[in-house]
């Protein structure tokens, strides 16, 4: 079931209103039937992959709790064996089977093996990595195993955030579905401004944004300039922007009004001065992941120079990797490890404010060349759109109207964020307005959304992932 | 909330005050209603924007030999799904139809729009919804979809308003010729099922001929977009599954219609329109299993089909381009249809 899909309203005041109604101990029931009901919606089939990933972890966990346990090690590598399985079997094997057998007719043979084509369930990346840190957590003894089936898999599979994450921690999740607290006048108000804004960004902004990406990247080769394609590397940047944080936003408020608290996912990214910190403002919940389940058991900083920056540019391209199976992730990932890399080898002094402000502008078109390798469709695609860009420049006639709609889109997003960022980086600054500014903002996002949001339903990015 | 609340009712009244939407259709039926009856027979011609222009009512009239009213209530972009809610809502008890004459080009019988197209919206009455429902939409999603914009103009007319929005912001530009003023539409945004669908199954249907037939006919409604269920994405998913020409789903309309007509007792009469092609017999673009299907159908359901298959003096020069007929052309086809049809008439 899609956030933006007009079902889903529907069903989320089913569900809510049952959740007022029903006393604590019932509540997780009808959670975790909701949540099945919101993936199954999409497709039944692939509840059983949730299911076998719950199961699995439920039971390592439960093995992996007692320290004094012979073969821990074990029980931890089943976990990651399992899930890393299924990620690999739905997400890669179909696409390196096809590389290894192109790889082979170059040197005119023939693969022997058969062409595989699977369907890519939804969200499995996120809720794999999610369960997978579960059992990892209890083997180091960060959490205890829960003991509670039905709690485990409600943390697998709570729906505001089983599609596209925030991919959370169970020391942080599961408490909070373990002991449910009451839900405060403040969560229905501050979670619904989430809500709010996340649609906003998703369908006035990101969707309409999509259409100008679209006619570059899903173009014709030569059709546009390099203006159109440098205007849609922006485009895309925002695009995704406003599609993924207004995603976690949709999430962060609708658990918020259940009386949960979900991870931050974005800390206003285009302020990064670096890419250091663009790491630690994107994706953060992914970041984080990636750090203290990859990077430090590759061996972190604590083997020496070369090994944590060989171990970074694995984190990095397997970052990439994990977005989808296609070598622009790779190259995506391995961009931003060599720009990691570079700024550790040649850090910079402090910059005072100006040289803040450059290093943030100089940061976001880093940012926006990284997004367009991501867009690509393959290599050969992102050479023809660099072609273009050094080679056909000048603007086309209605090049200017698709740069004053990528304003007048990205305007109130920057708006606010820069805002945010002002304001010390506030991210509750929206919640913290005075009510008559509150009440101006919400109305005008309302009537955004339902006037000059995008009919066209596109699916958020992040669920391909 | 309480502001929001305010905003969106106030927005809605506003638009249900102050925009009246372009419906061509509505608006003959409504003149059709008004009009006098009961004291001549009629000939209603129903249709799209080619009958519209084709075909002229006094000419037509005197070849059928006088004493007959004709009114020629075909409009751009018409469908079968149009003229069923006009039978069902706009024909006065006291109409006097002697025959109800449907010239077809193309798809036009069959044709796939999305059920919430804006003409059909105009036309149609919560009674219609249930029907609409079960024949077009597959989800629940699509049920909702239609609910929402038989219920709320602002949502109904989204397309519209975001349109004039951007246009009055440089970032679009507007159609020449379109008849929608001021917010003309990118024809680029239309998307019905059929031209969303991607390419058909069993290639392009009979006398498909390519790009709609004018720019007001491909901006008809106000909206600039009737989507489709699933709609587009990021060229990473998939777009609905195609709907071939035969599909039982695309005669649900022509076959209601037909129903309606033969519960009424009125006599109804298609022909297919001449395209260029025909005439000059270089065209064989028609899929037989469509035209044997829809053949069927009409006259498994009472109605009647007219082949015109050559009409006397109409050539190649007669044509404007594949479709649109010179003046010429014109007169030579409401000749022929005002002879068949007086021979029609005559004979039951």
């Amino acid at each position: 079931m899609l956030f933006n899909s007009l079902v889903f309203p529907l069903f989320f005041a089913v569900v809510y209103l049952g959740l007022r109604l029903l006393s604590g101990t019932a509540r997780k029931p009808l959670l975790l039937a909701a949540s099945y009901l919101f993936y199954a919606y999409w497709d039944w089939r692939f509840l059983s992959l949730i299911l076998v990933s719950t199961a699995v972890d439920f039971l390592c966990g439960r093995m992996l709790d007692d320290p004094d346990r012979p073969r821990r090690k074990l029980w931890v590598a089943a976990s990651v064996v399992v899930n890393l399985s299924i990620l690999g079997t739905f997400k890669y094997l179909g696409f390196f089977v096809g590389e290894f057998a192109e790889l082979l007719g170059r040197f005119g043979l023939e693969s022997p093996l058969p062409v595989l084509k699977f369907v890519l369930p939804v969200g499995l990346s996120f809720y794999t990595f999610q369960s997978m840190g579960y059992t990892i957590d209890v083997y180091r003894g960060k959490v205890r195993a829960t003991r509670n089936p039905l709690d485990f898999a409600l943390f697998v599979a709570f729906f505001p955030q089983l599609v596209a994450g925030p991919i959370e921690r169970a020391g942080r999740l599961l408490p909070q579905l373990q002991r449910p607290r009451r839900i405060t006048r403040s969560d229905m108000a501050e979670g619904a401004q989430l809500v709010l804004w996340g649609y906003f960004k998703k369908l006035f902004v990101a969707d309409n944004l999509a259409i100008l990406v679209q006619k570059v990247f899903e173009g014709e080769a030569g059709a546009t300039s390099g203006f159109m394609v440098l205007l849609a590397a922006y485009a895309f940047t925002w695009q995704l922007y406003c599609d993924f944080s207004g995603y976690t936003d949709i999430a962060r408020g609708l658990a918020r009004m259940m009386g949960v608290e979900l991870t931050i996912n974005f800390r206003l990214p285009f302020f990064a001065t670096g890419p250091r910190e663009l790491w630690r403002r994107w994706h953060v919940s992914l970041s984080g992941w990636l750090r203290d389940y990859l990077y430090i058991p590759l061996g972190g900083n604590r083997k020496g120079r070369l090994r944590s920056h060989v171990a970074m540019l694995i984190t990095m391209v397997l970052g990439g990797l994990w977005h989808g199976a296609n070598w622009t992730f790779a190259l995506w990932g391995l961009y931003h490890g060599i720009a990691l890399l570079v700024q550790r080898l040649l850090p910079l002094p402090t910059p005072g404010r100006a040289g803040r402000v450059l290093a943030m502008v100089g940061m976001f078109h880093v940012t926006v060349v990284g997004f367009a390798i991501f867009r690509a469709h393959d290599l050969a695609h992102l050479a023809t759109l660099v072609t273009t860009l050094a080679t056909a420049f000048a603007p086309q006639a209605g090049d200017g109207g698709a740069l004053i709609q990528l304003i007048a889109l990205i305007a109130i997003p920057f708006t606010i964020e820069l805002l945010q960022y002002l304001g010390k980086e506030d991210l509750h600054l929206l919640i913290r307005l005075p009510a008559p500014a509150q009440a101006i903002l919400s109305t005008a996002m309302l009537l955004a959304i339902v006037v000059l949001g995008s009919t066209h339903g596109h699916k958020f990015i992040y669920f391909q992932f | 909330m309480l502001a929001c609340v305010l905003a969106v009712v106030g927005f809605e009244v506003g638009v249900r005050l102050m925009y009246e939407p372009p419906a061509p259709m509505r608006d003959k039926a409504v003149a059709y209603g008004a009009a006098p009856h009961g004291d001549a027979p009629e000939l209603v011609i129903l249709g799209t924007c080619l009958p519209e222009a084709i075909i002229q009512p006094d000419l037509l009239a005197q070849r059928m030999g006088g004493g007959i009213r004709i009114h020629n209530l075909a409009t751009p972009a018409g469908t079968a799904r149009l003229w069923v809610l006009f039978l069902r809502h706009h024909v006065p008890e006291d109409a006097q139809i002697r025959a109800l004459l449907i010239p077809y080009g193309a798809t036009d019988l069959t044709k796939l729009m999305a059920p919430w197209e804006s003409q059909a919206m105009e036309l149609a009455t919560w009674s219609d919804v249930p029907d609409m429902v079960e024949w077009a939409c597959k989800d629940t999603s699509c049920a909702l979809e239609l609910a929402l914009r038989k219920g709320y103009r602002t949502y109904r007319h989204r397309g519209y308003f975001a349109n004039w929005f951007w246009q009055k912001l440089g970032t679009r530009a507007p159609i020449p010729g379109s008849m929608l003023s001021p917010g003309e539409v990118d024809p680029s945004d239309r998307m019905d099922l059929e031209t969303s669908s991607g390419p058909r199954p069993d290639g392009p249907g009979p006398g498909d001929s390519g790009p709609p037939e004018t720019a007001g006919e491909a901006a008809a409604g106000d909206e600039p977009a009737e989507e489709a269920p699933g709609g587009a994405g990021l060229g990473w998913d998939q777009g609905p599954v195609a709907v071939s020409d035969t599909d039982p789903s695309r005669f649900v309309y022509l076959n209601e219609l037909l129903a309606i007509t033969s519960e009424r007792g009125i006599p109804v009469f298609f022909t297919p329109l001449p395209t260029r092609d025909k005439v000059t017999g270089r065209g064989g673009g028609e899929n037989p299993e469509y035209r044997k299907l829809l053949v069927d159908t009409i006259e498994g359901g009472g109605g009647r089909f007219l082949d015109l298959a050559t009409i006397p003096g109409l050539s190649a020069h007669h044509f404007e381009d594949d479709v649109h007929l010179t003046g010429e052309g014109r007169q030579l086809v409401t000749v022929a249809l005002g002879d068949a049809m007086a021979r029609e008439l005559s004979a039951r």
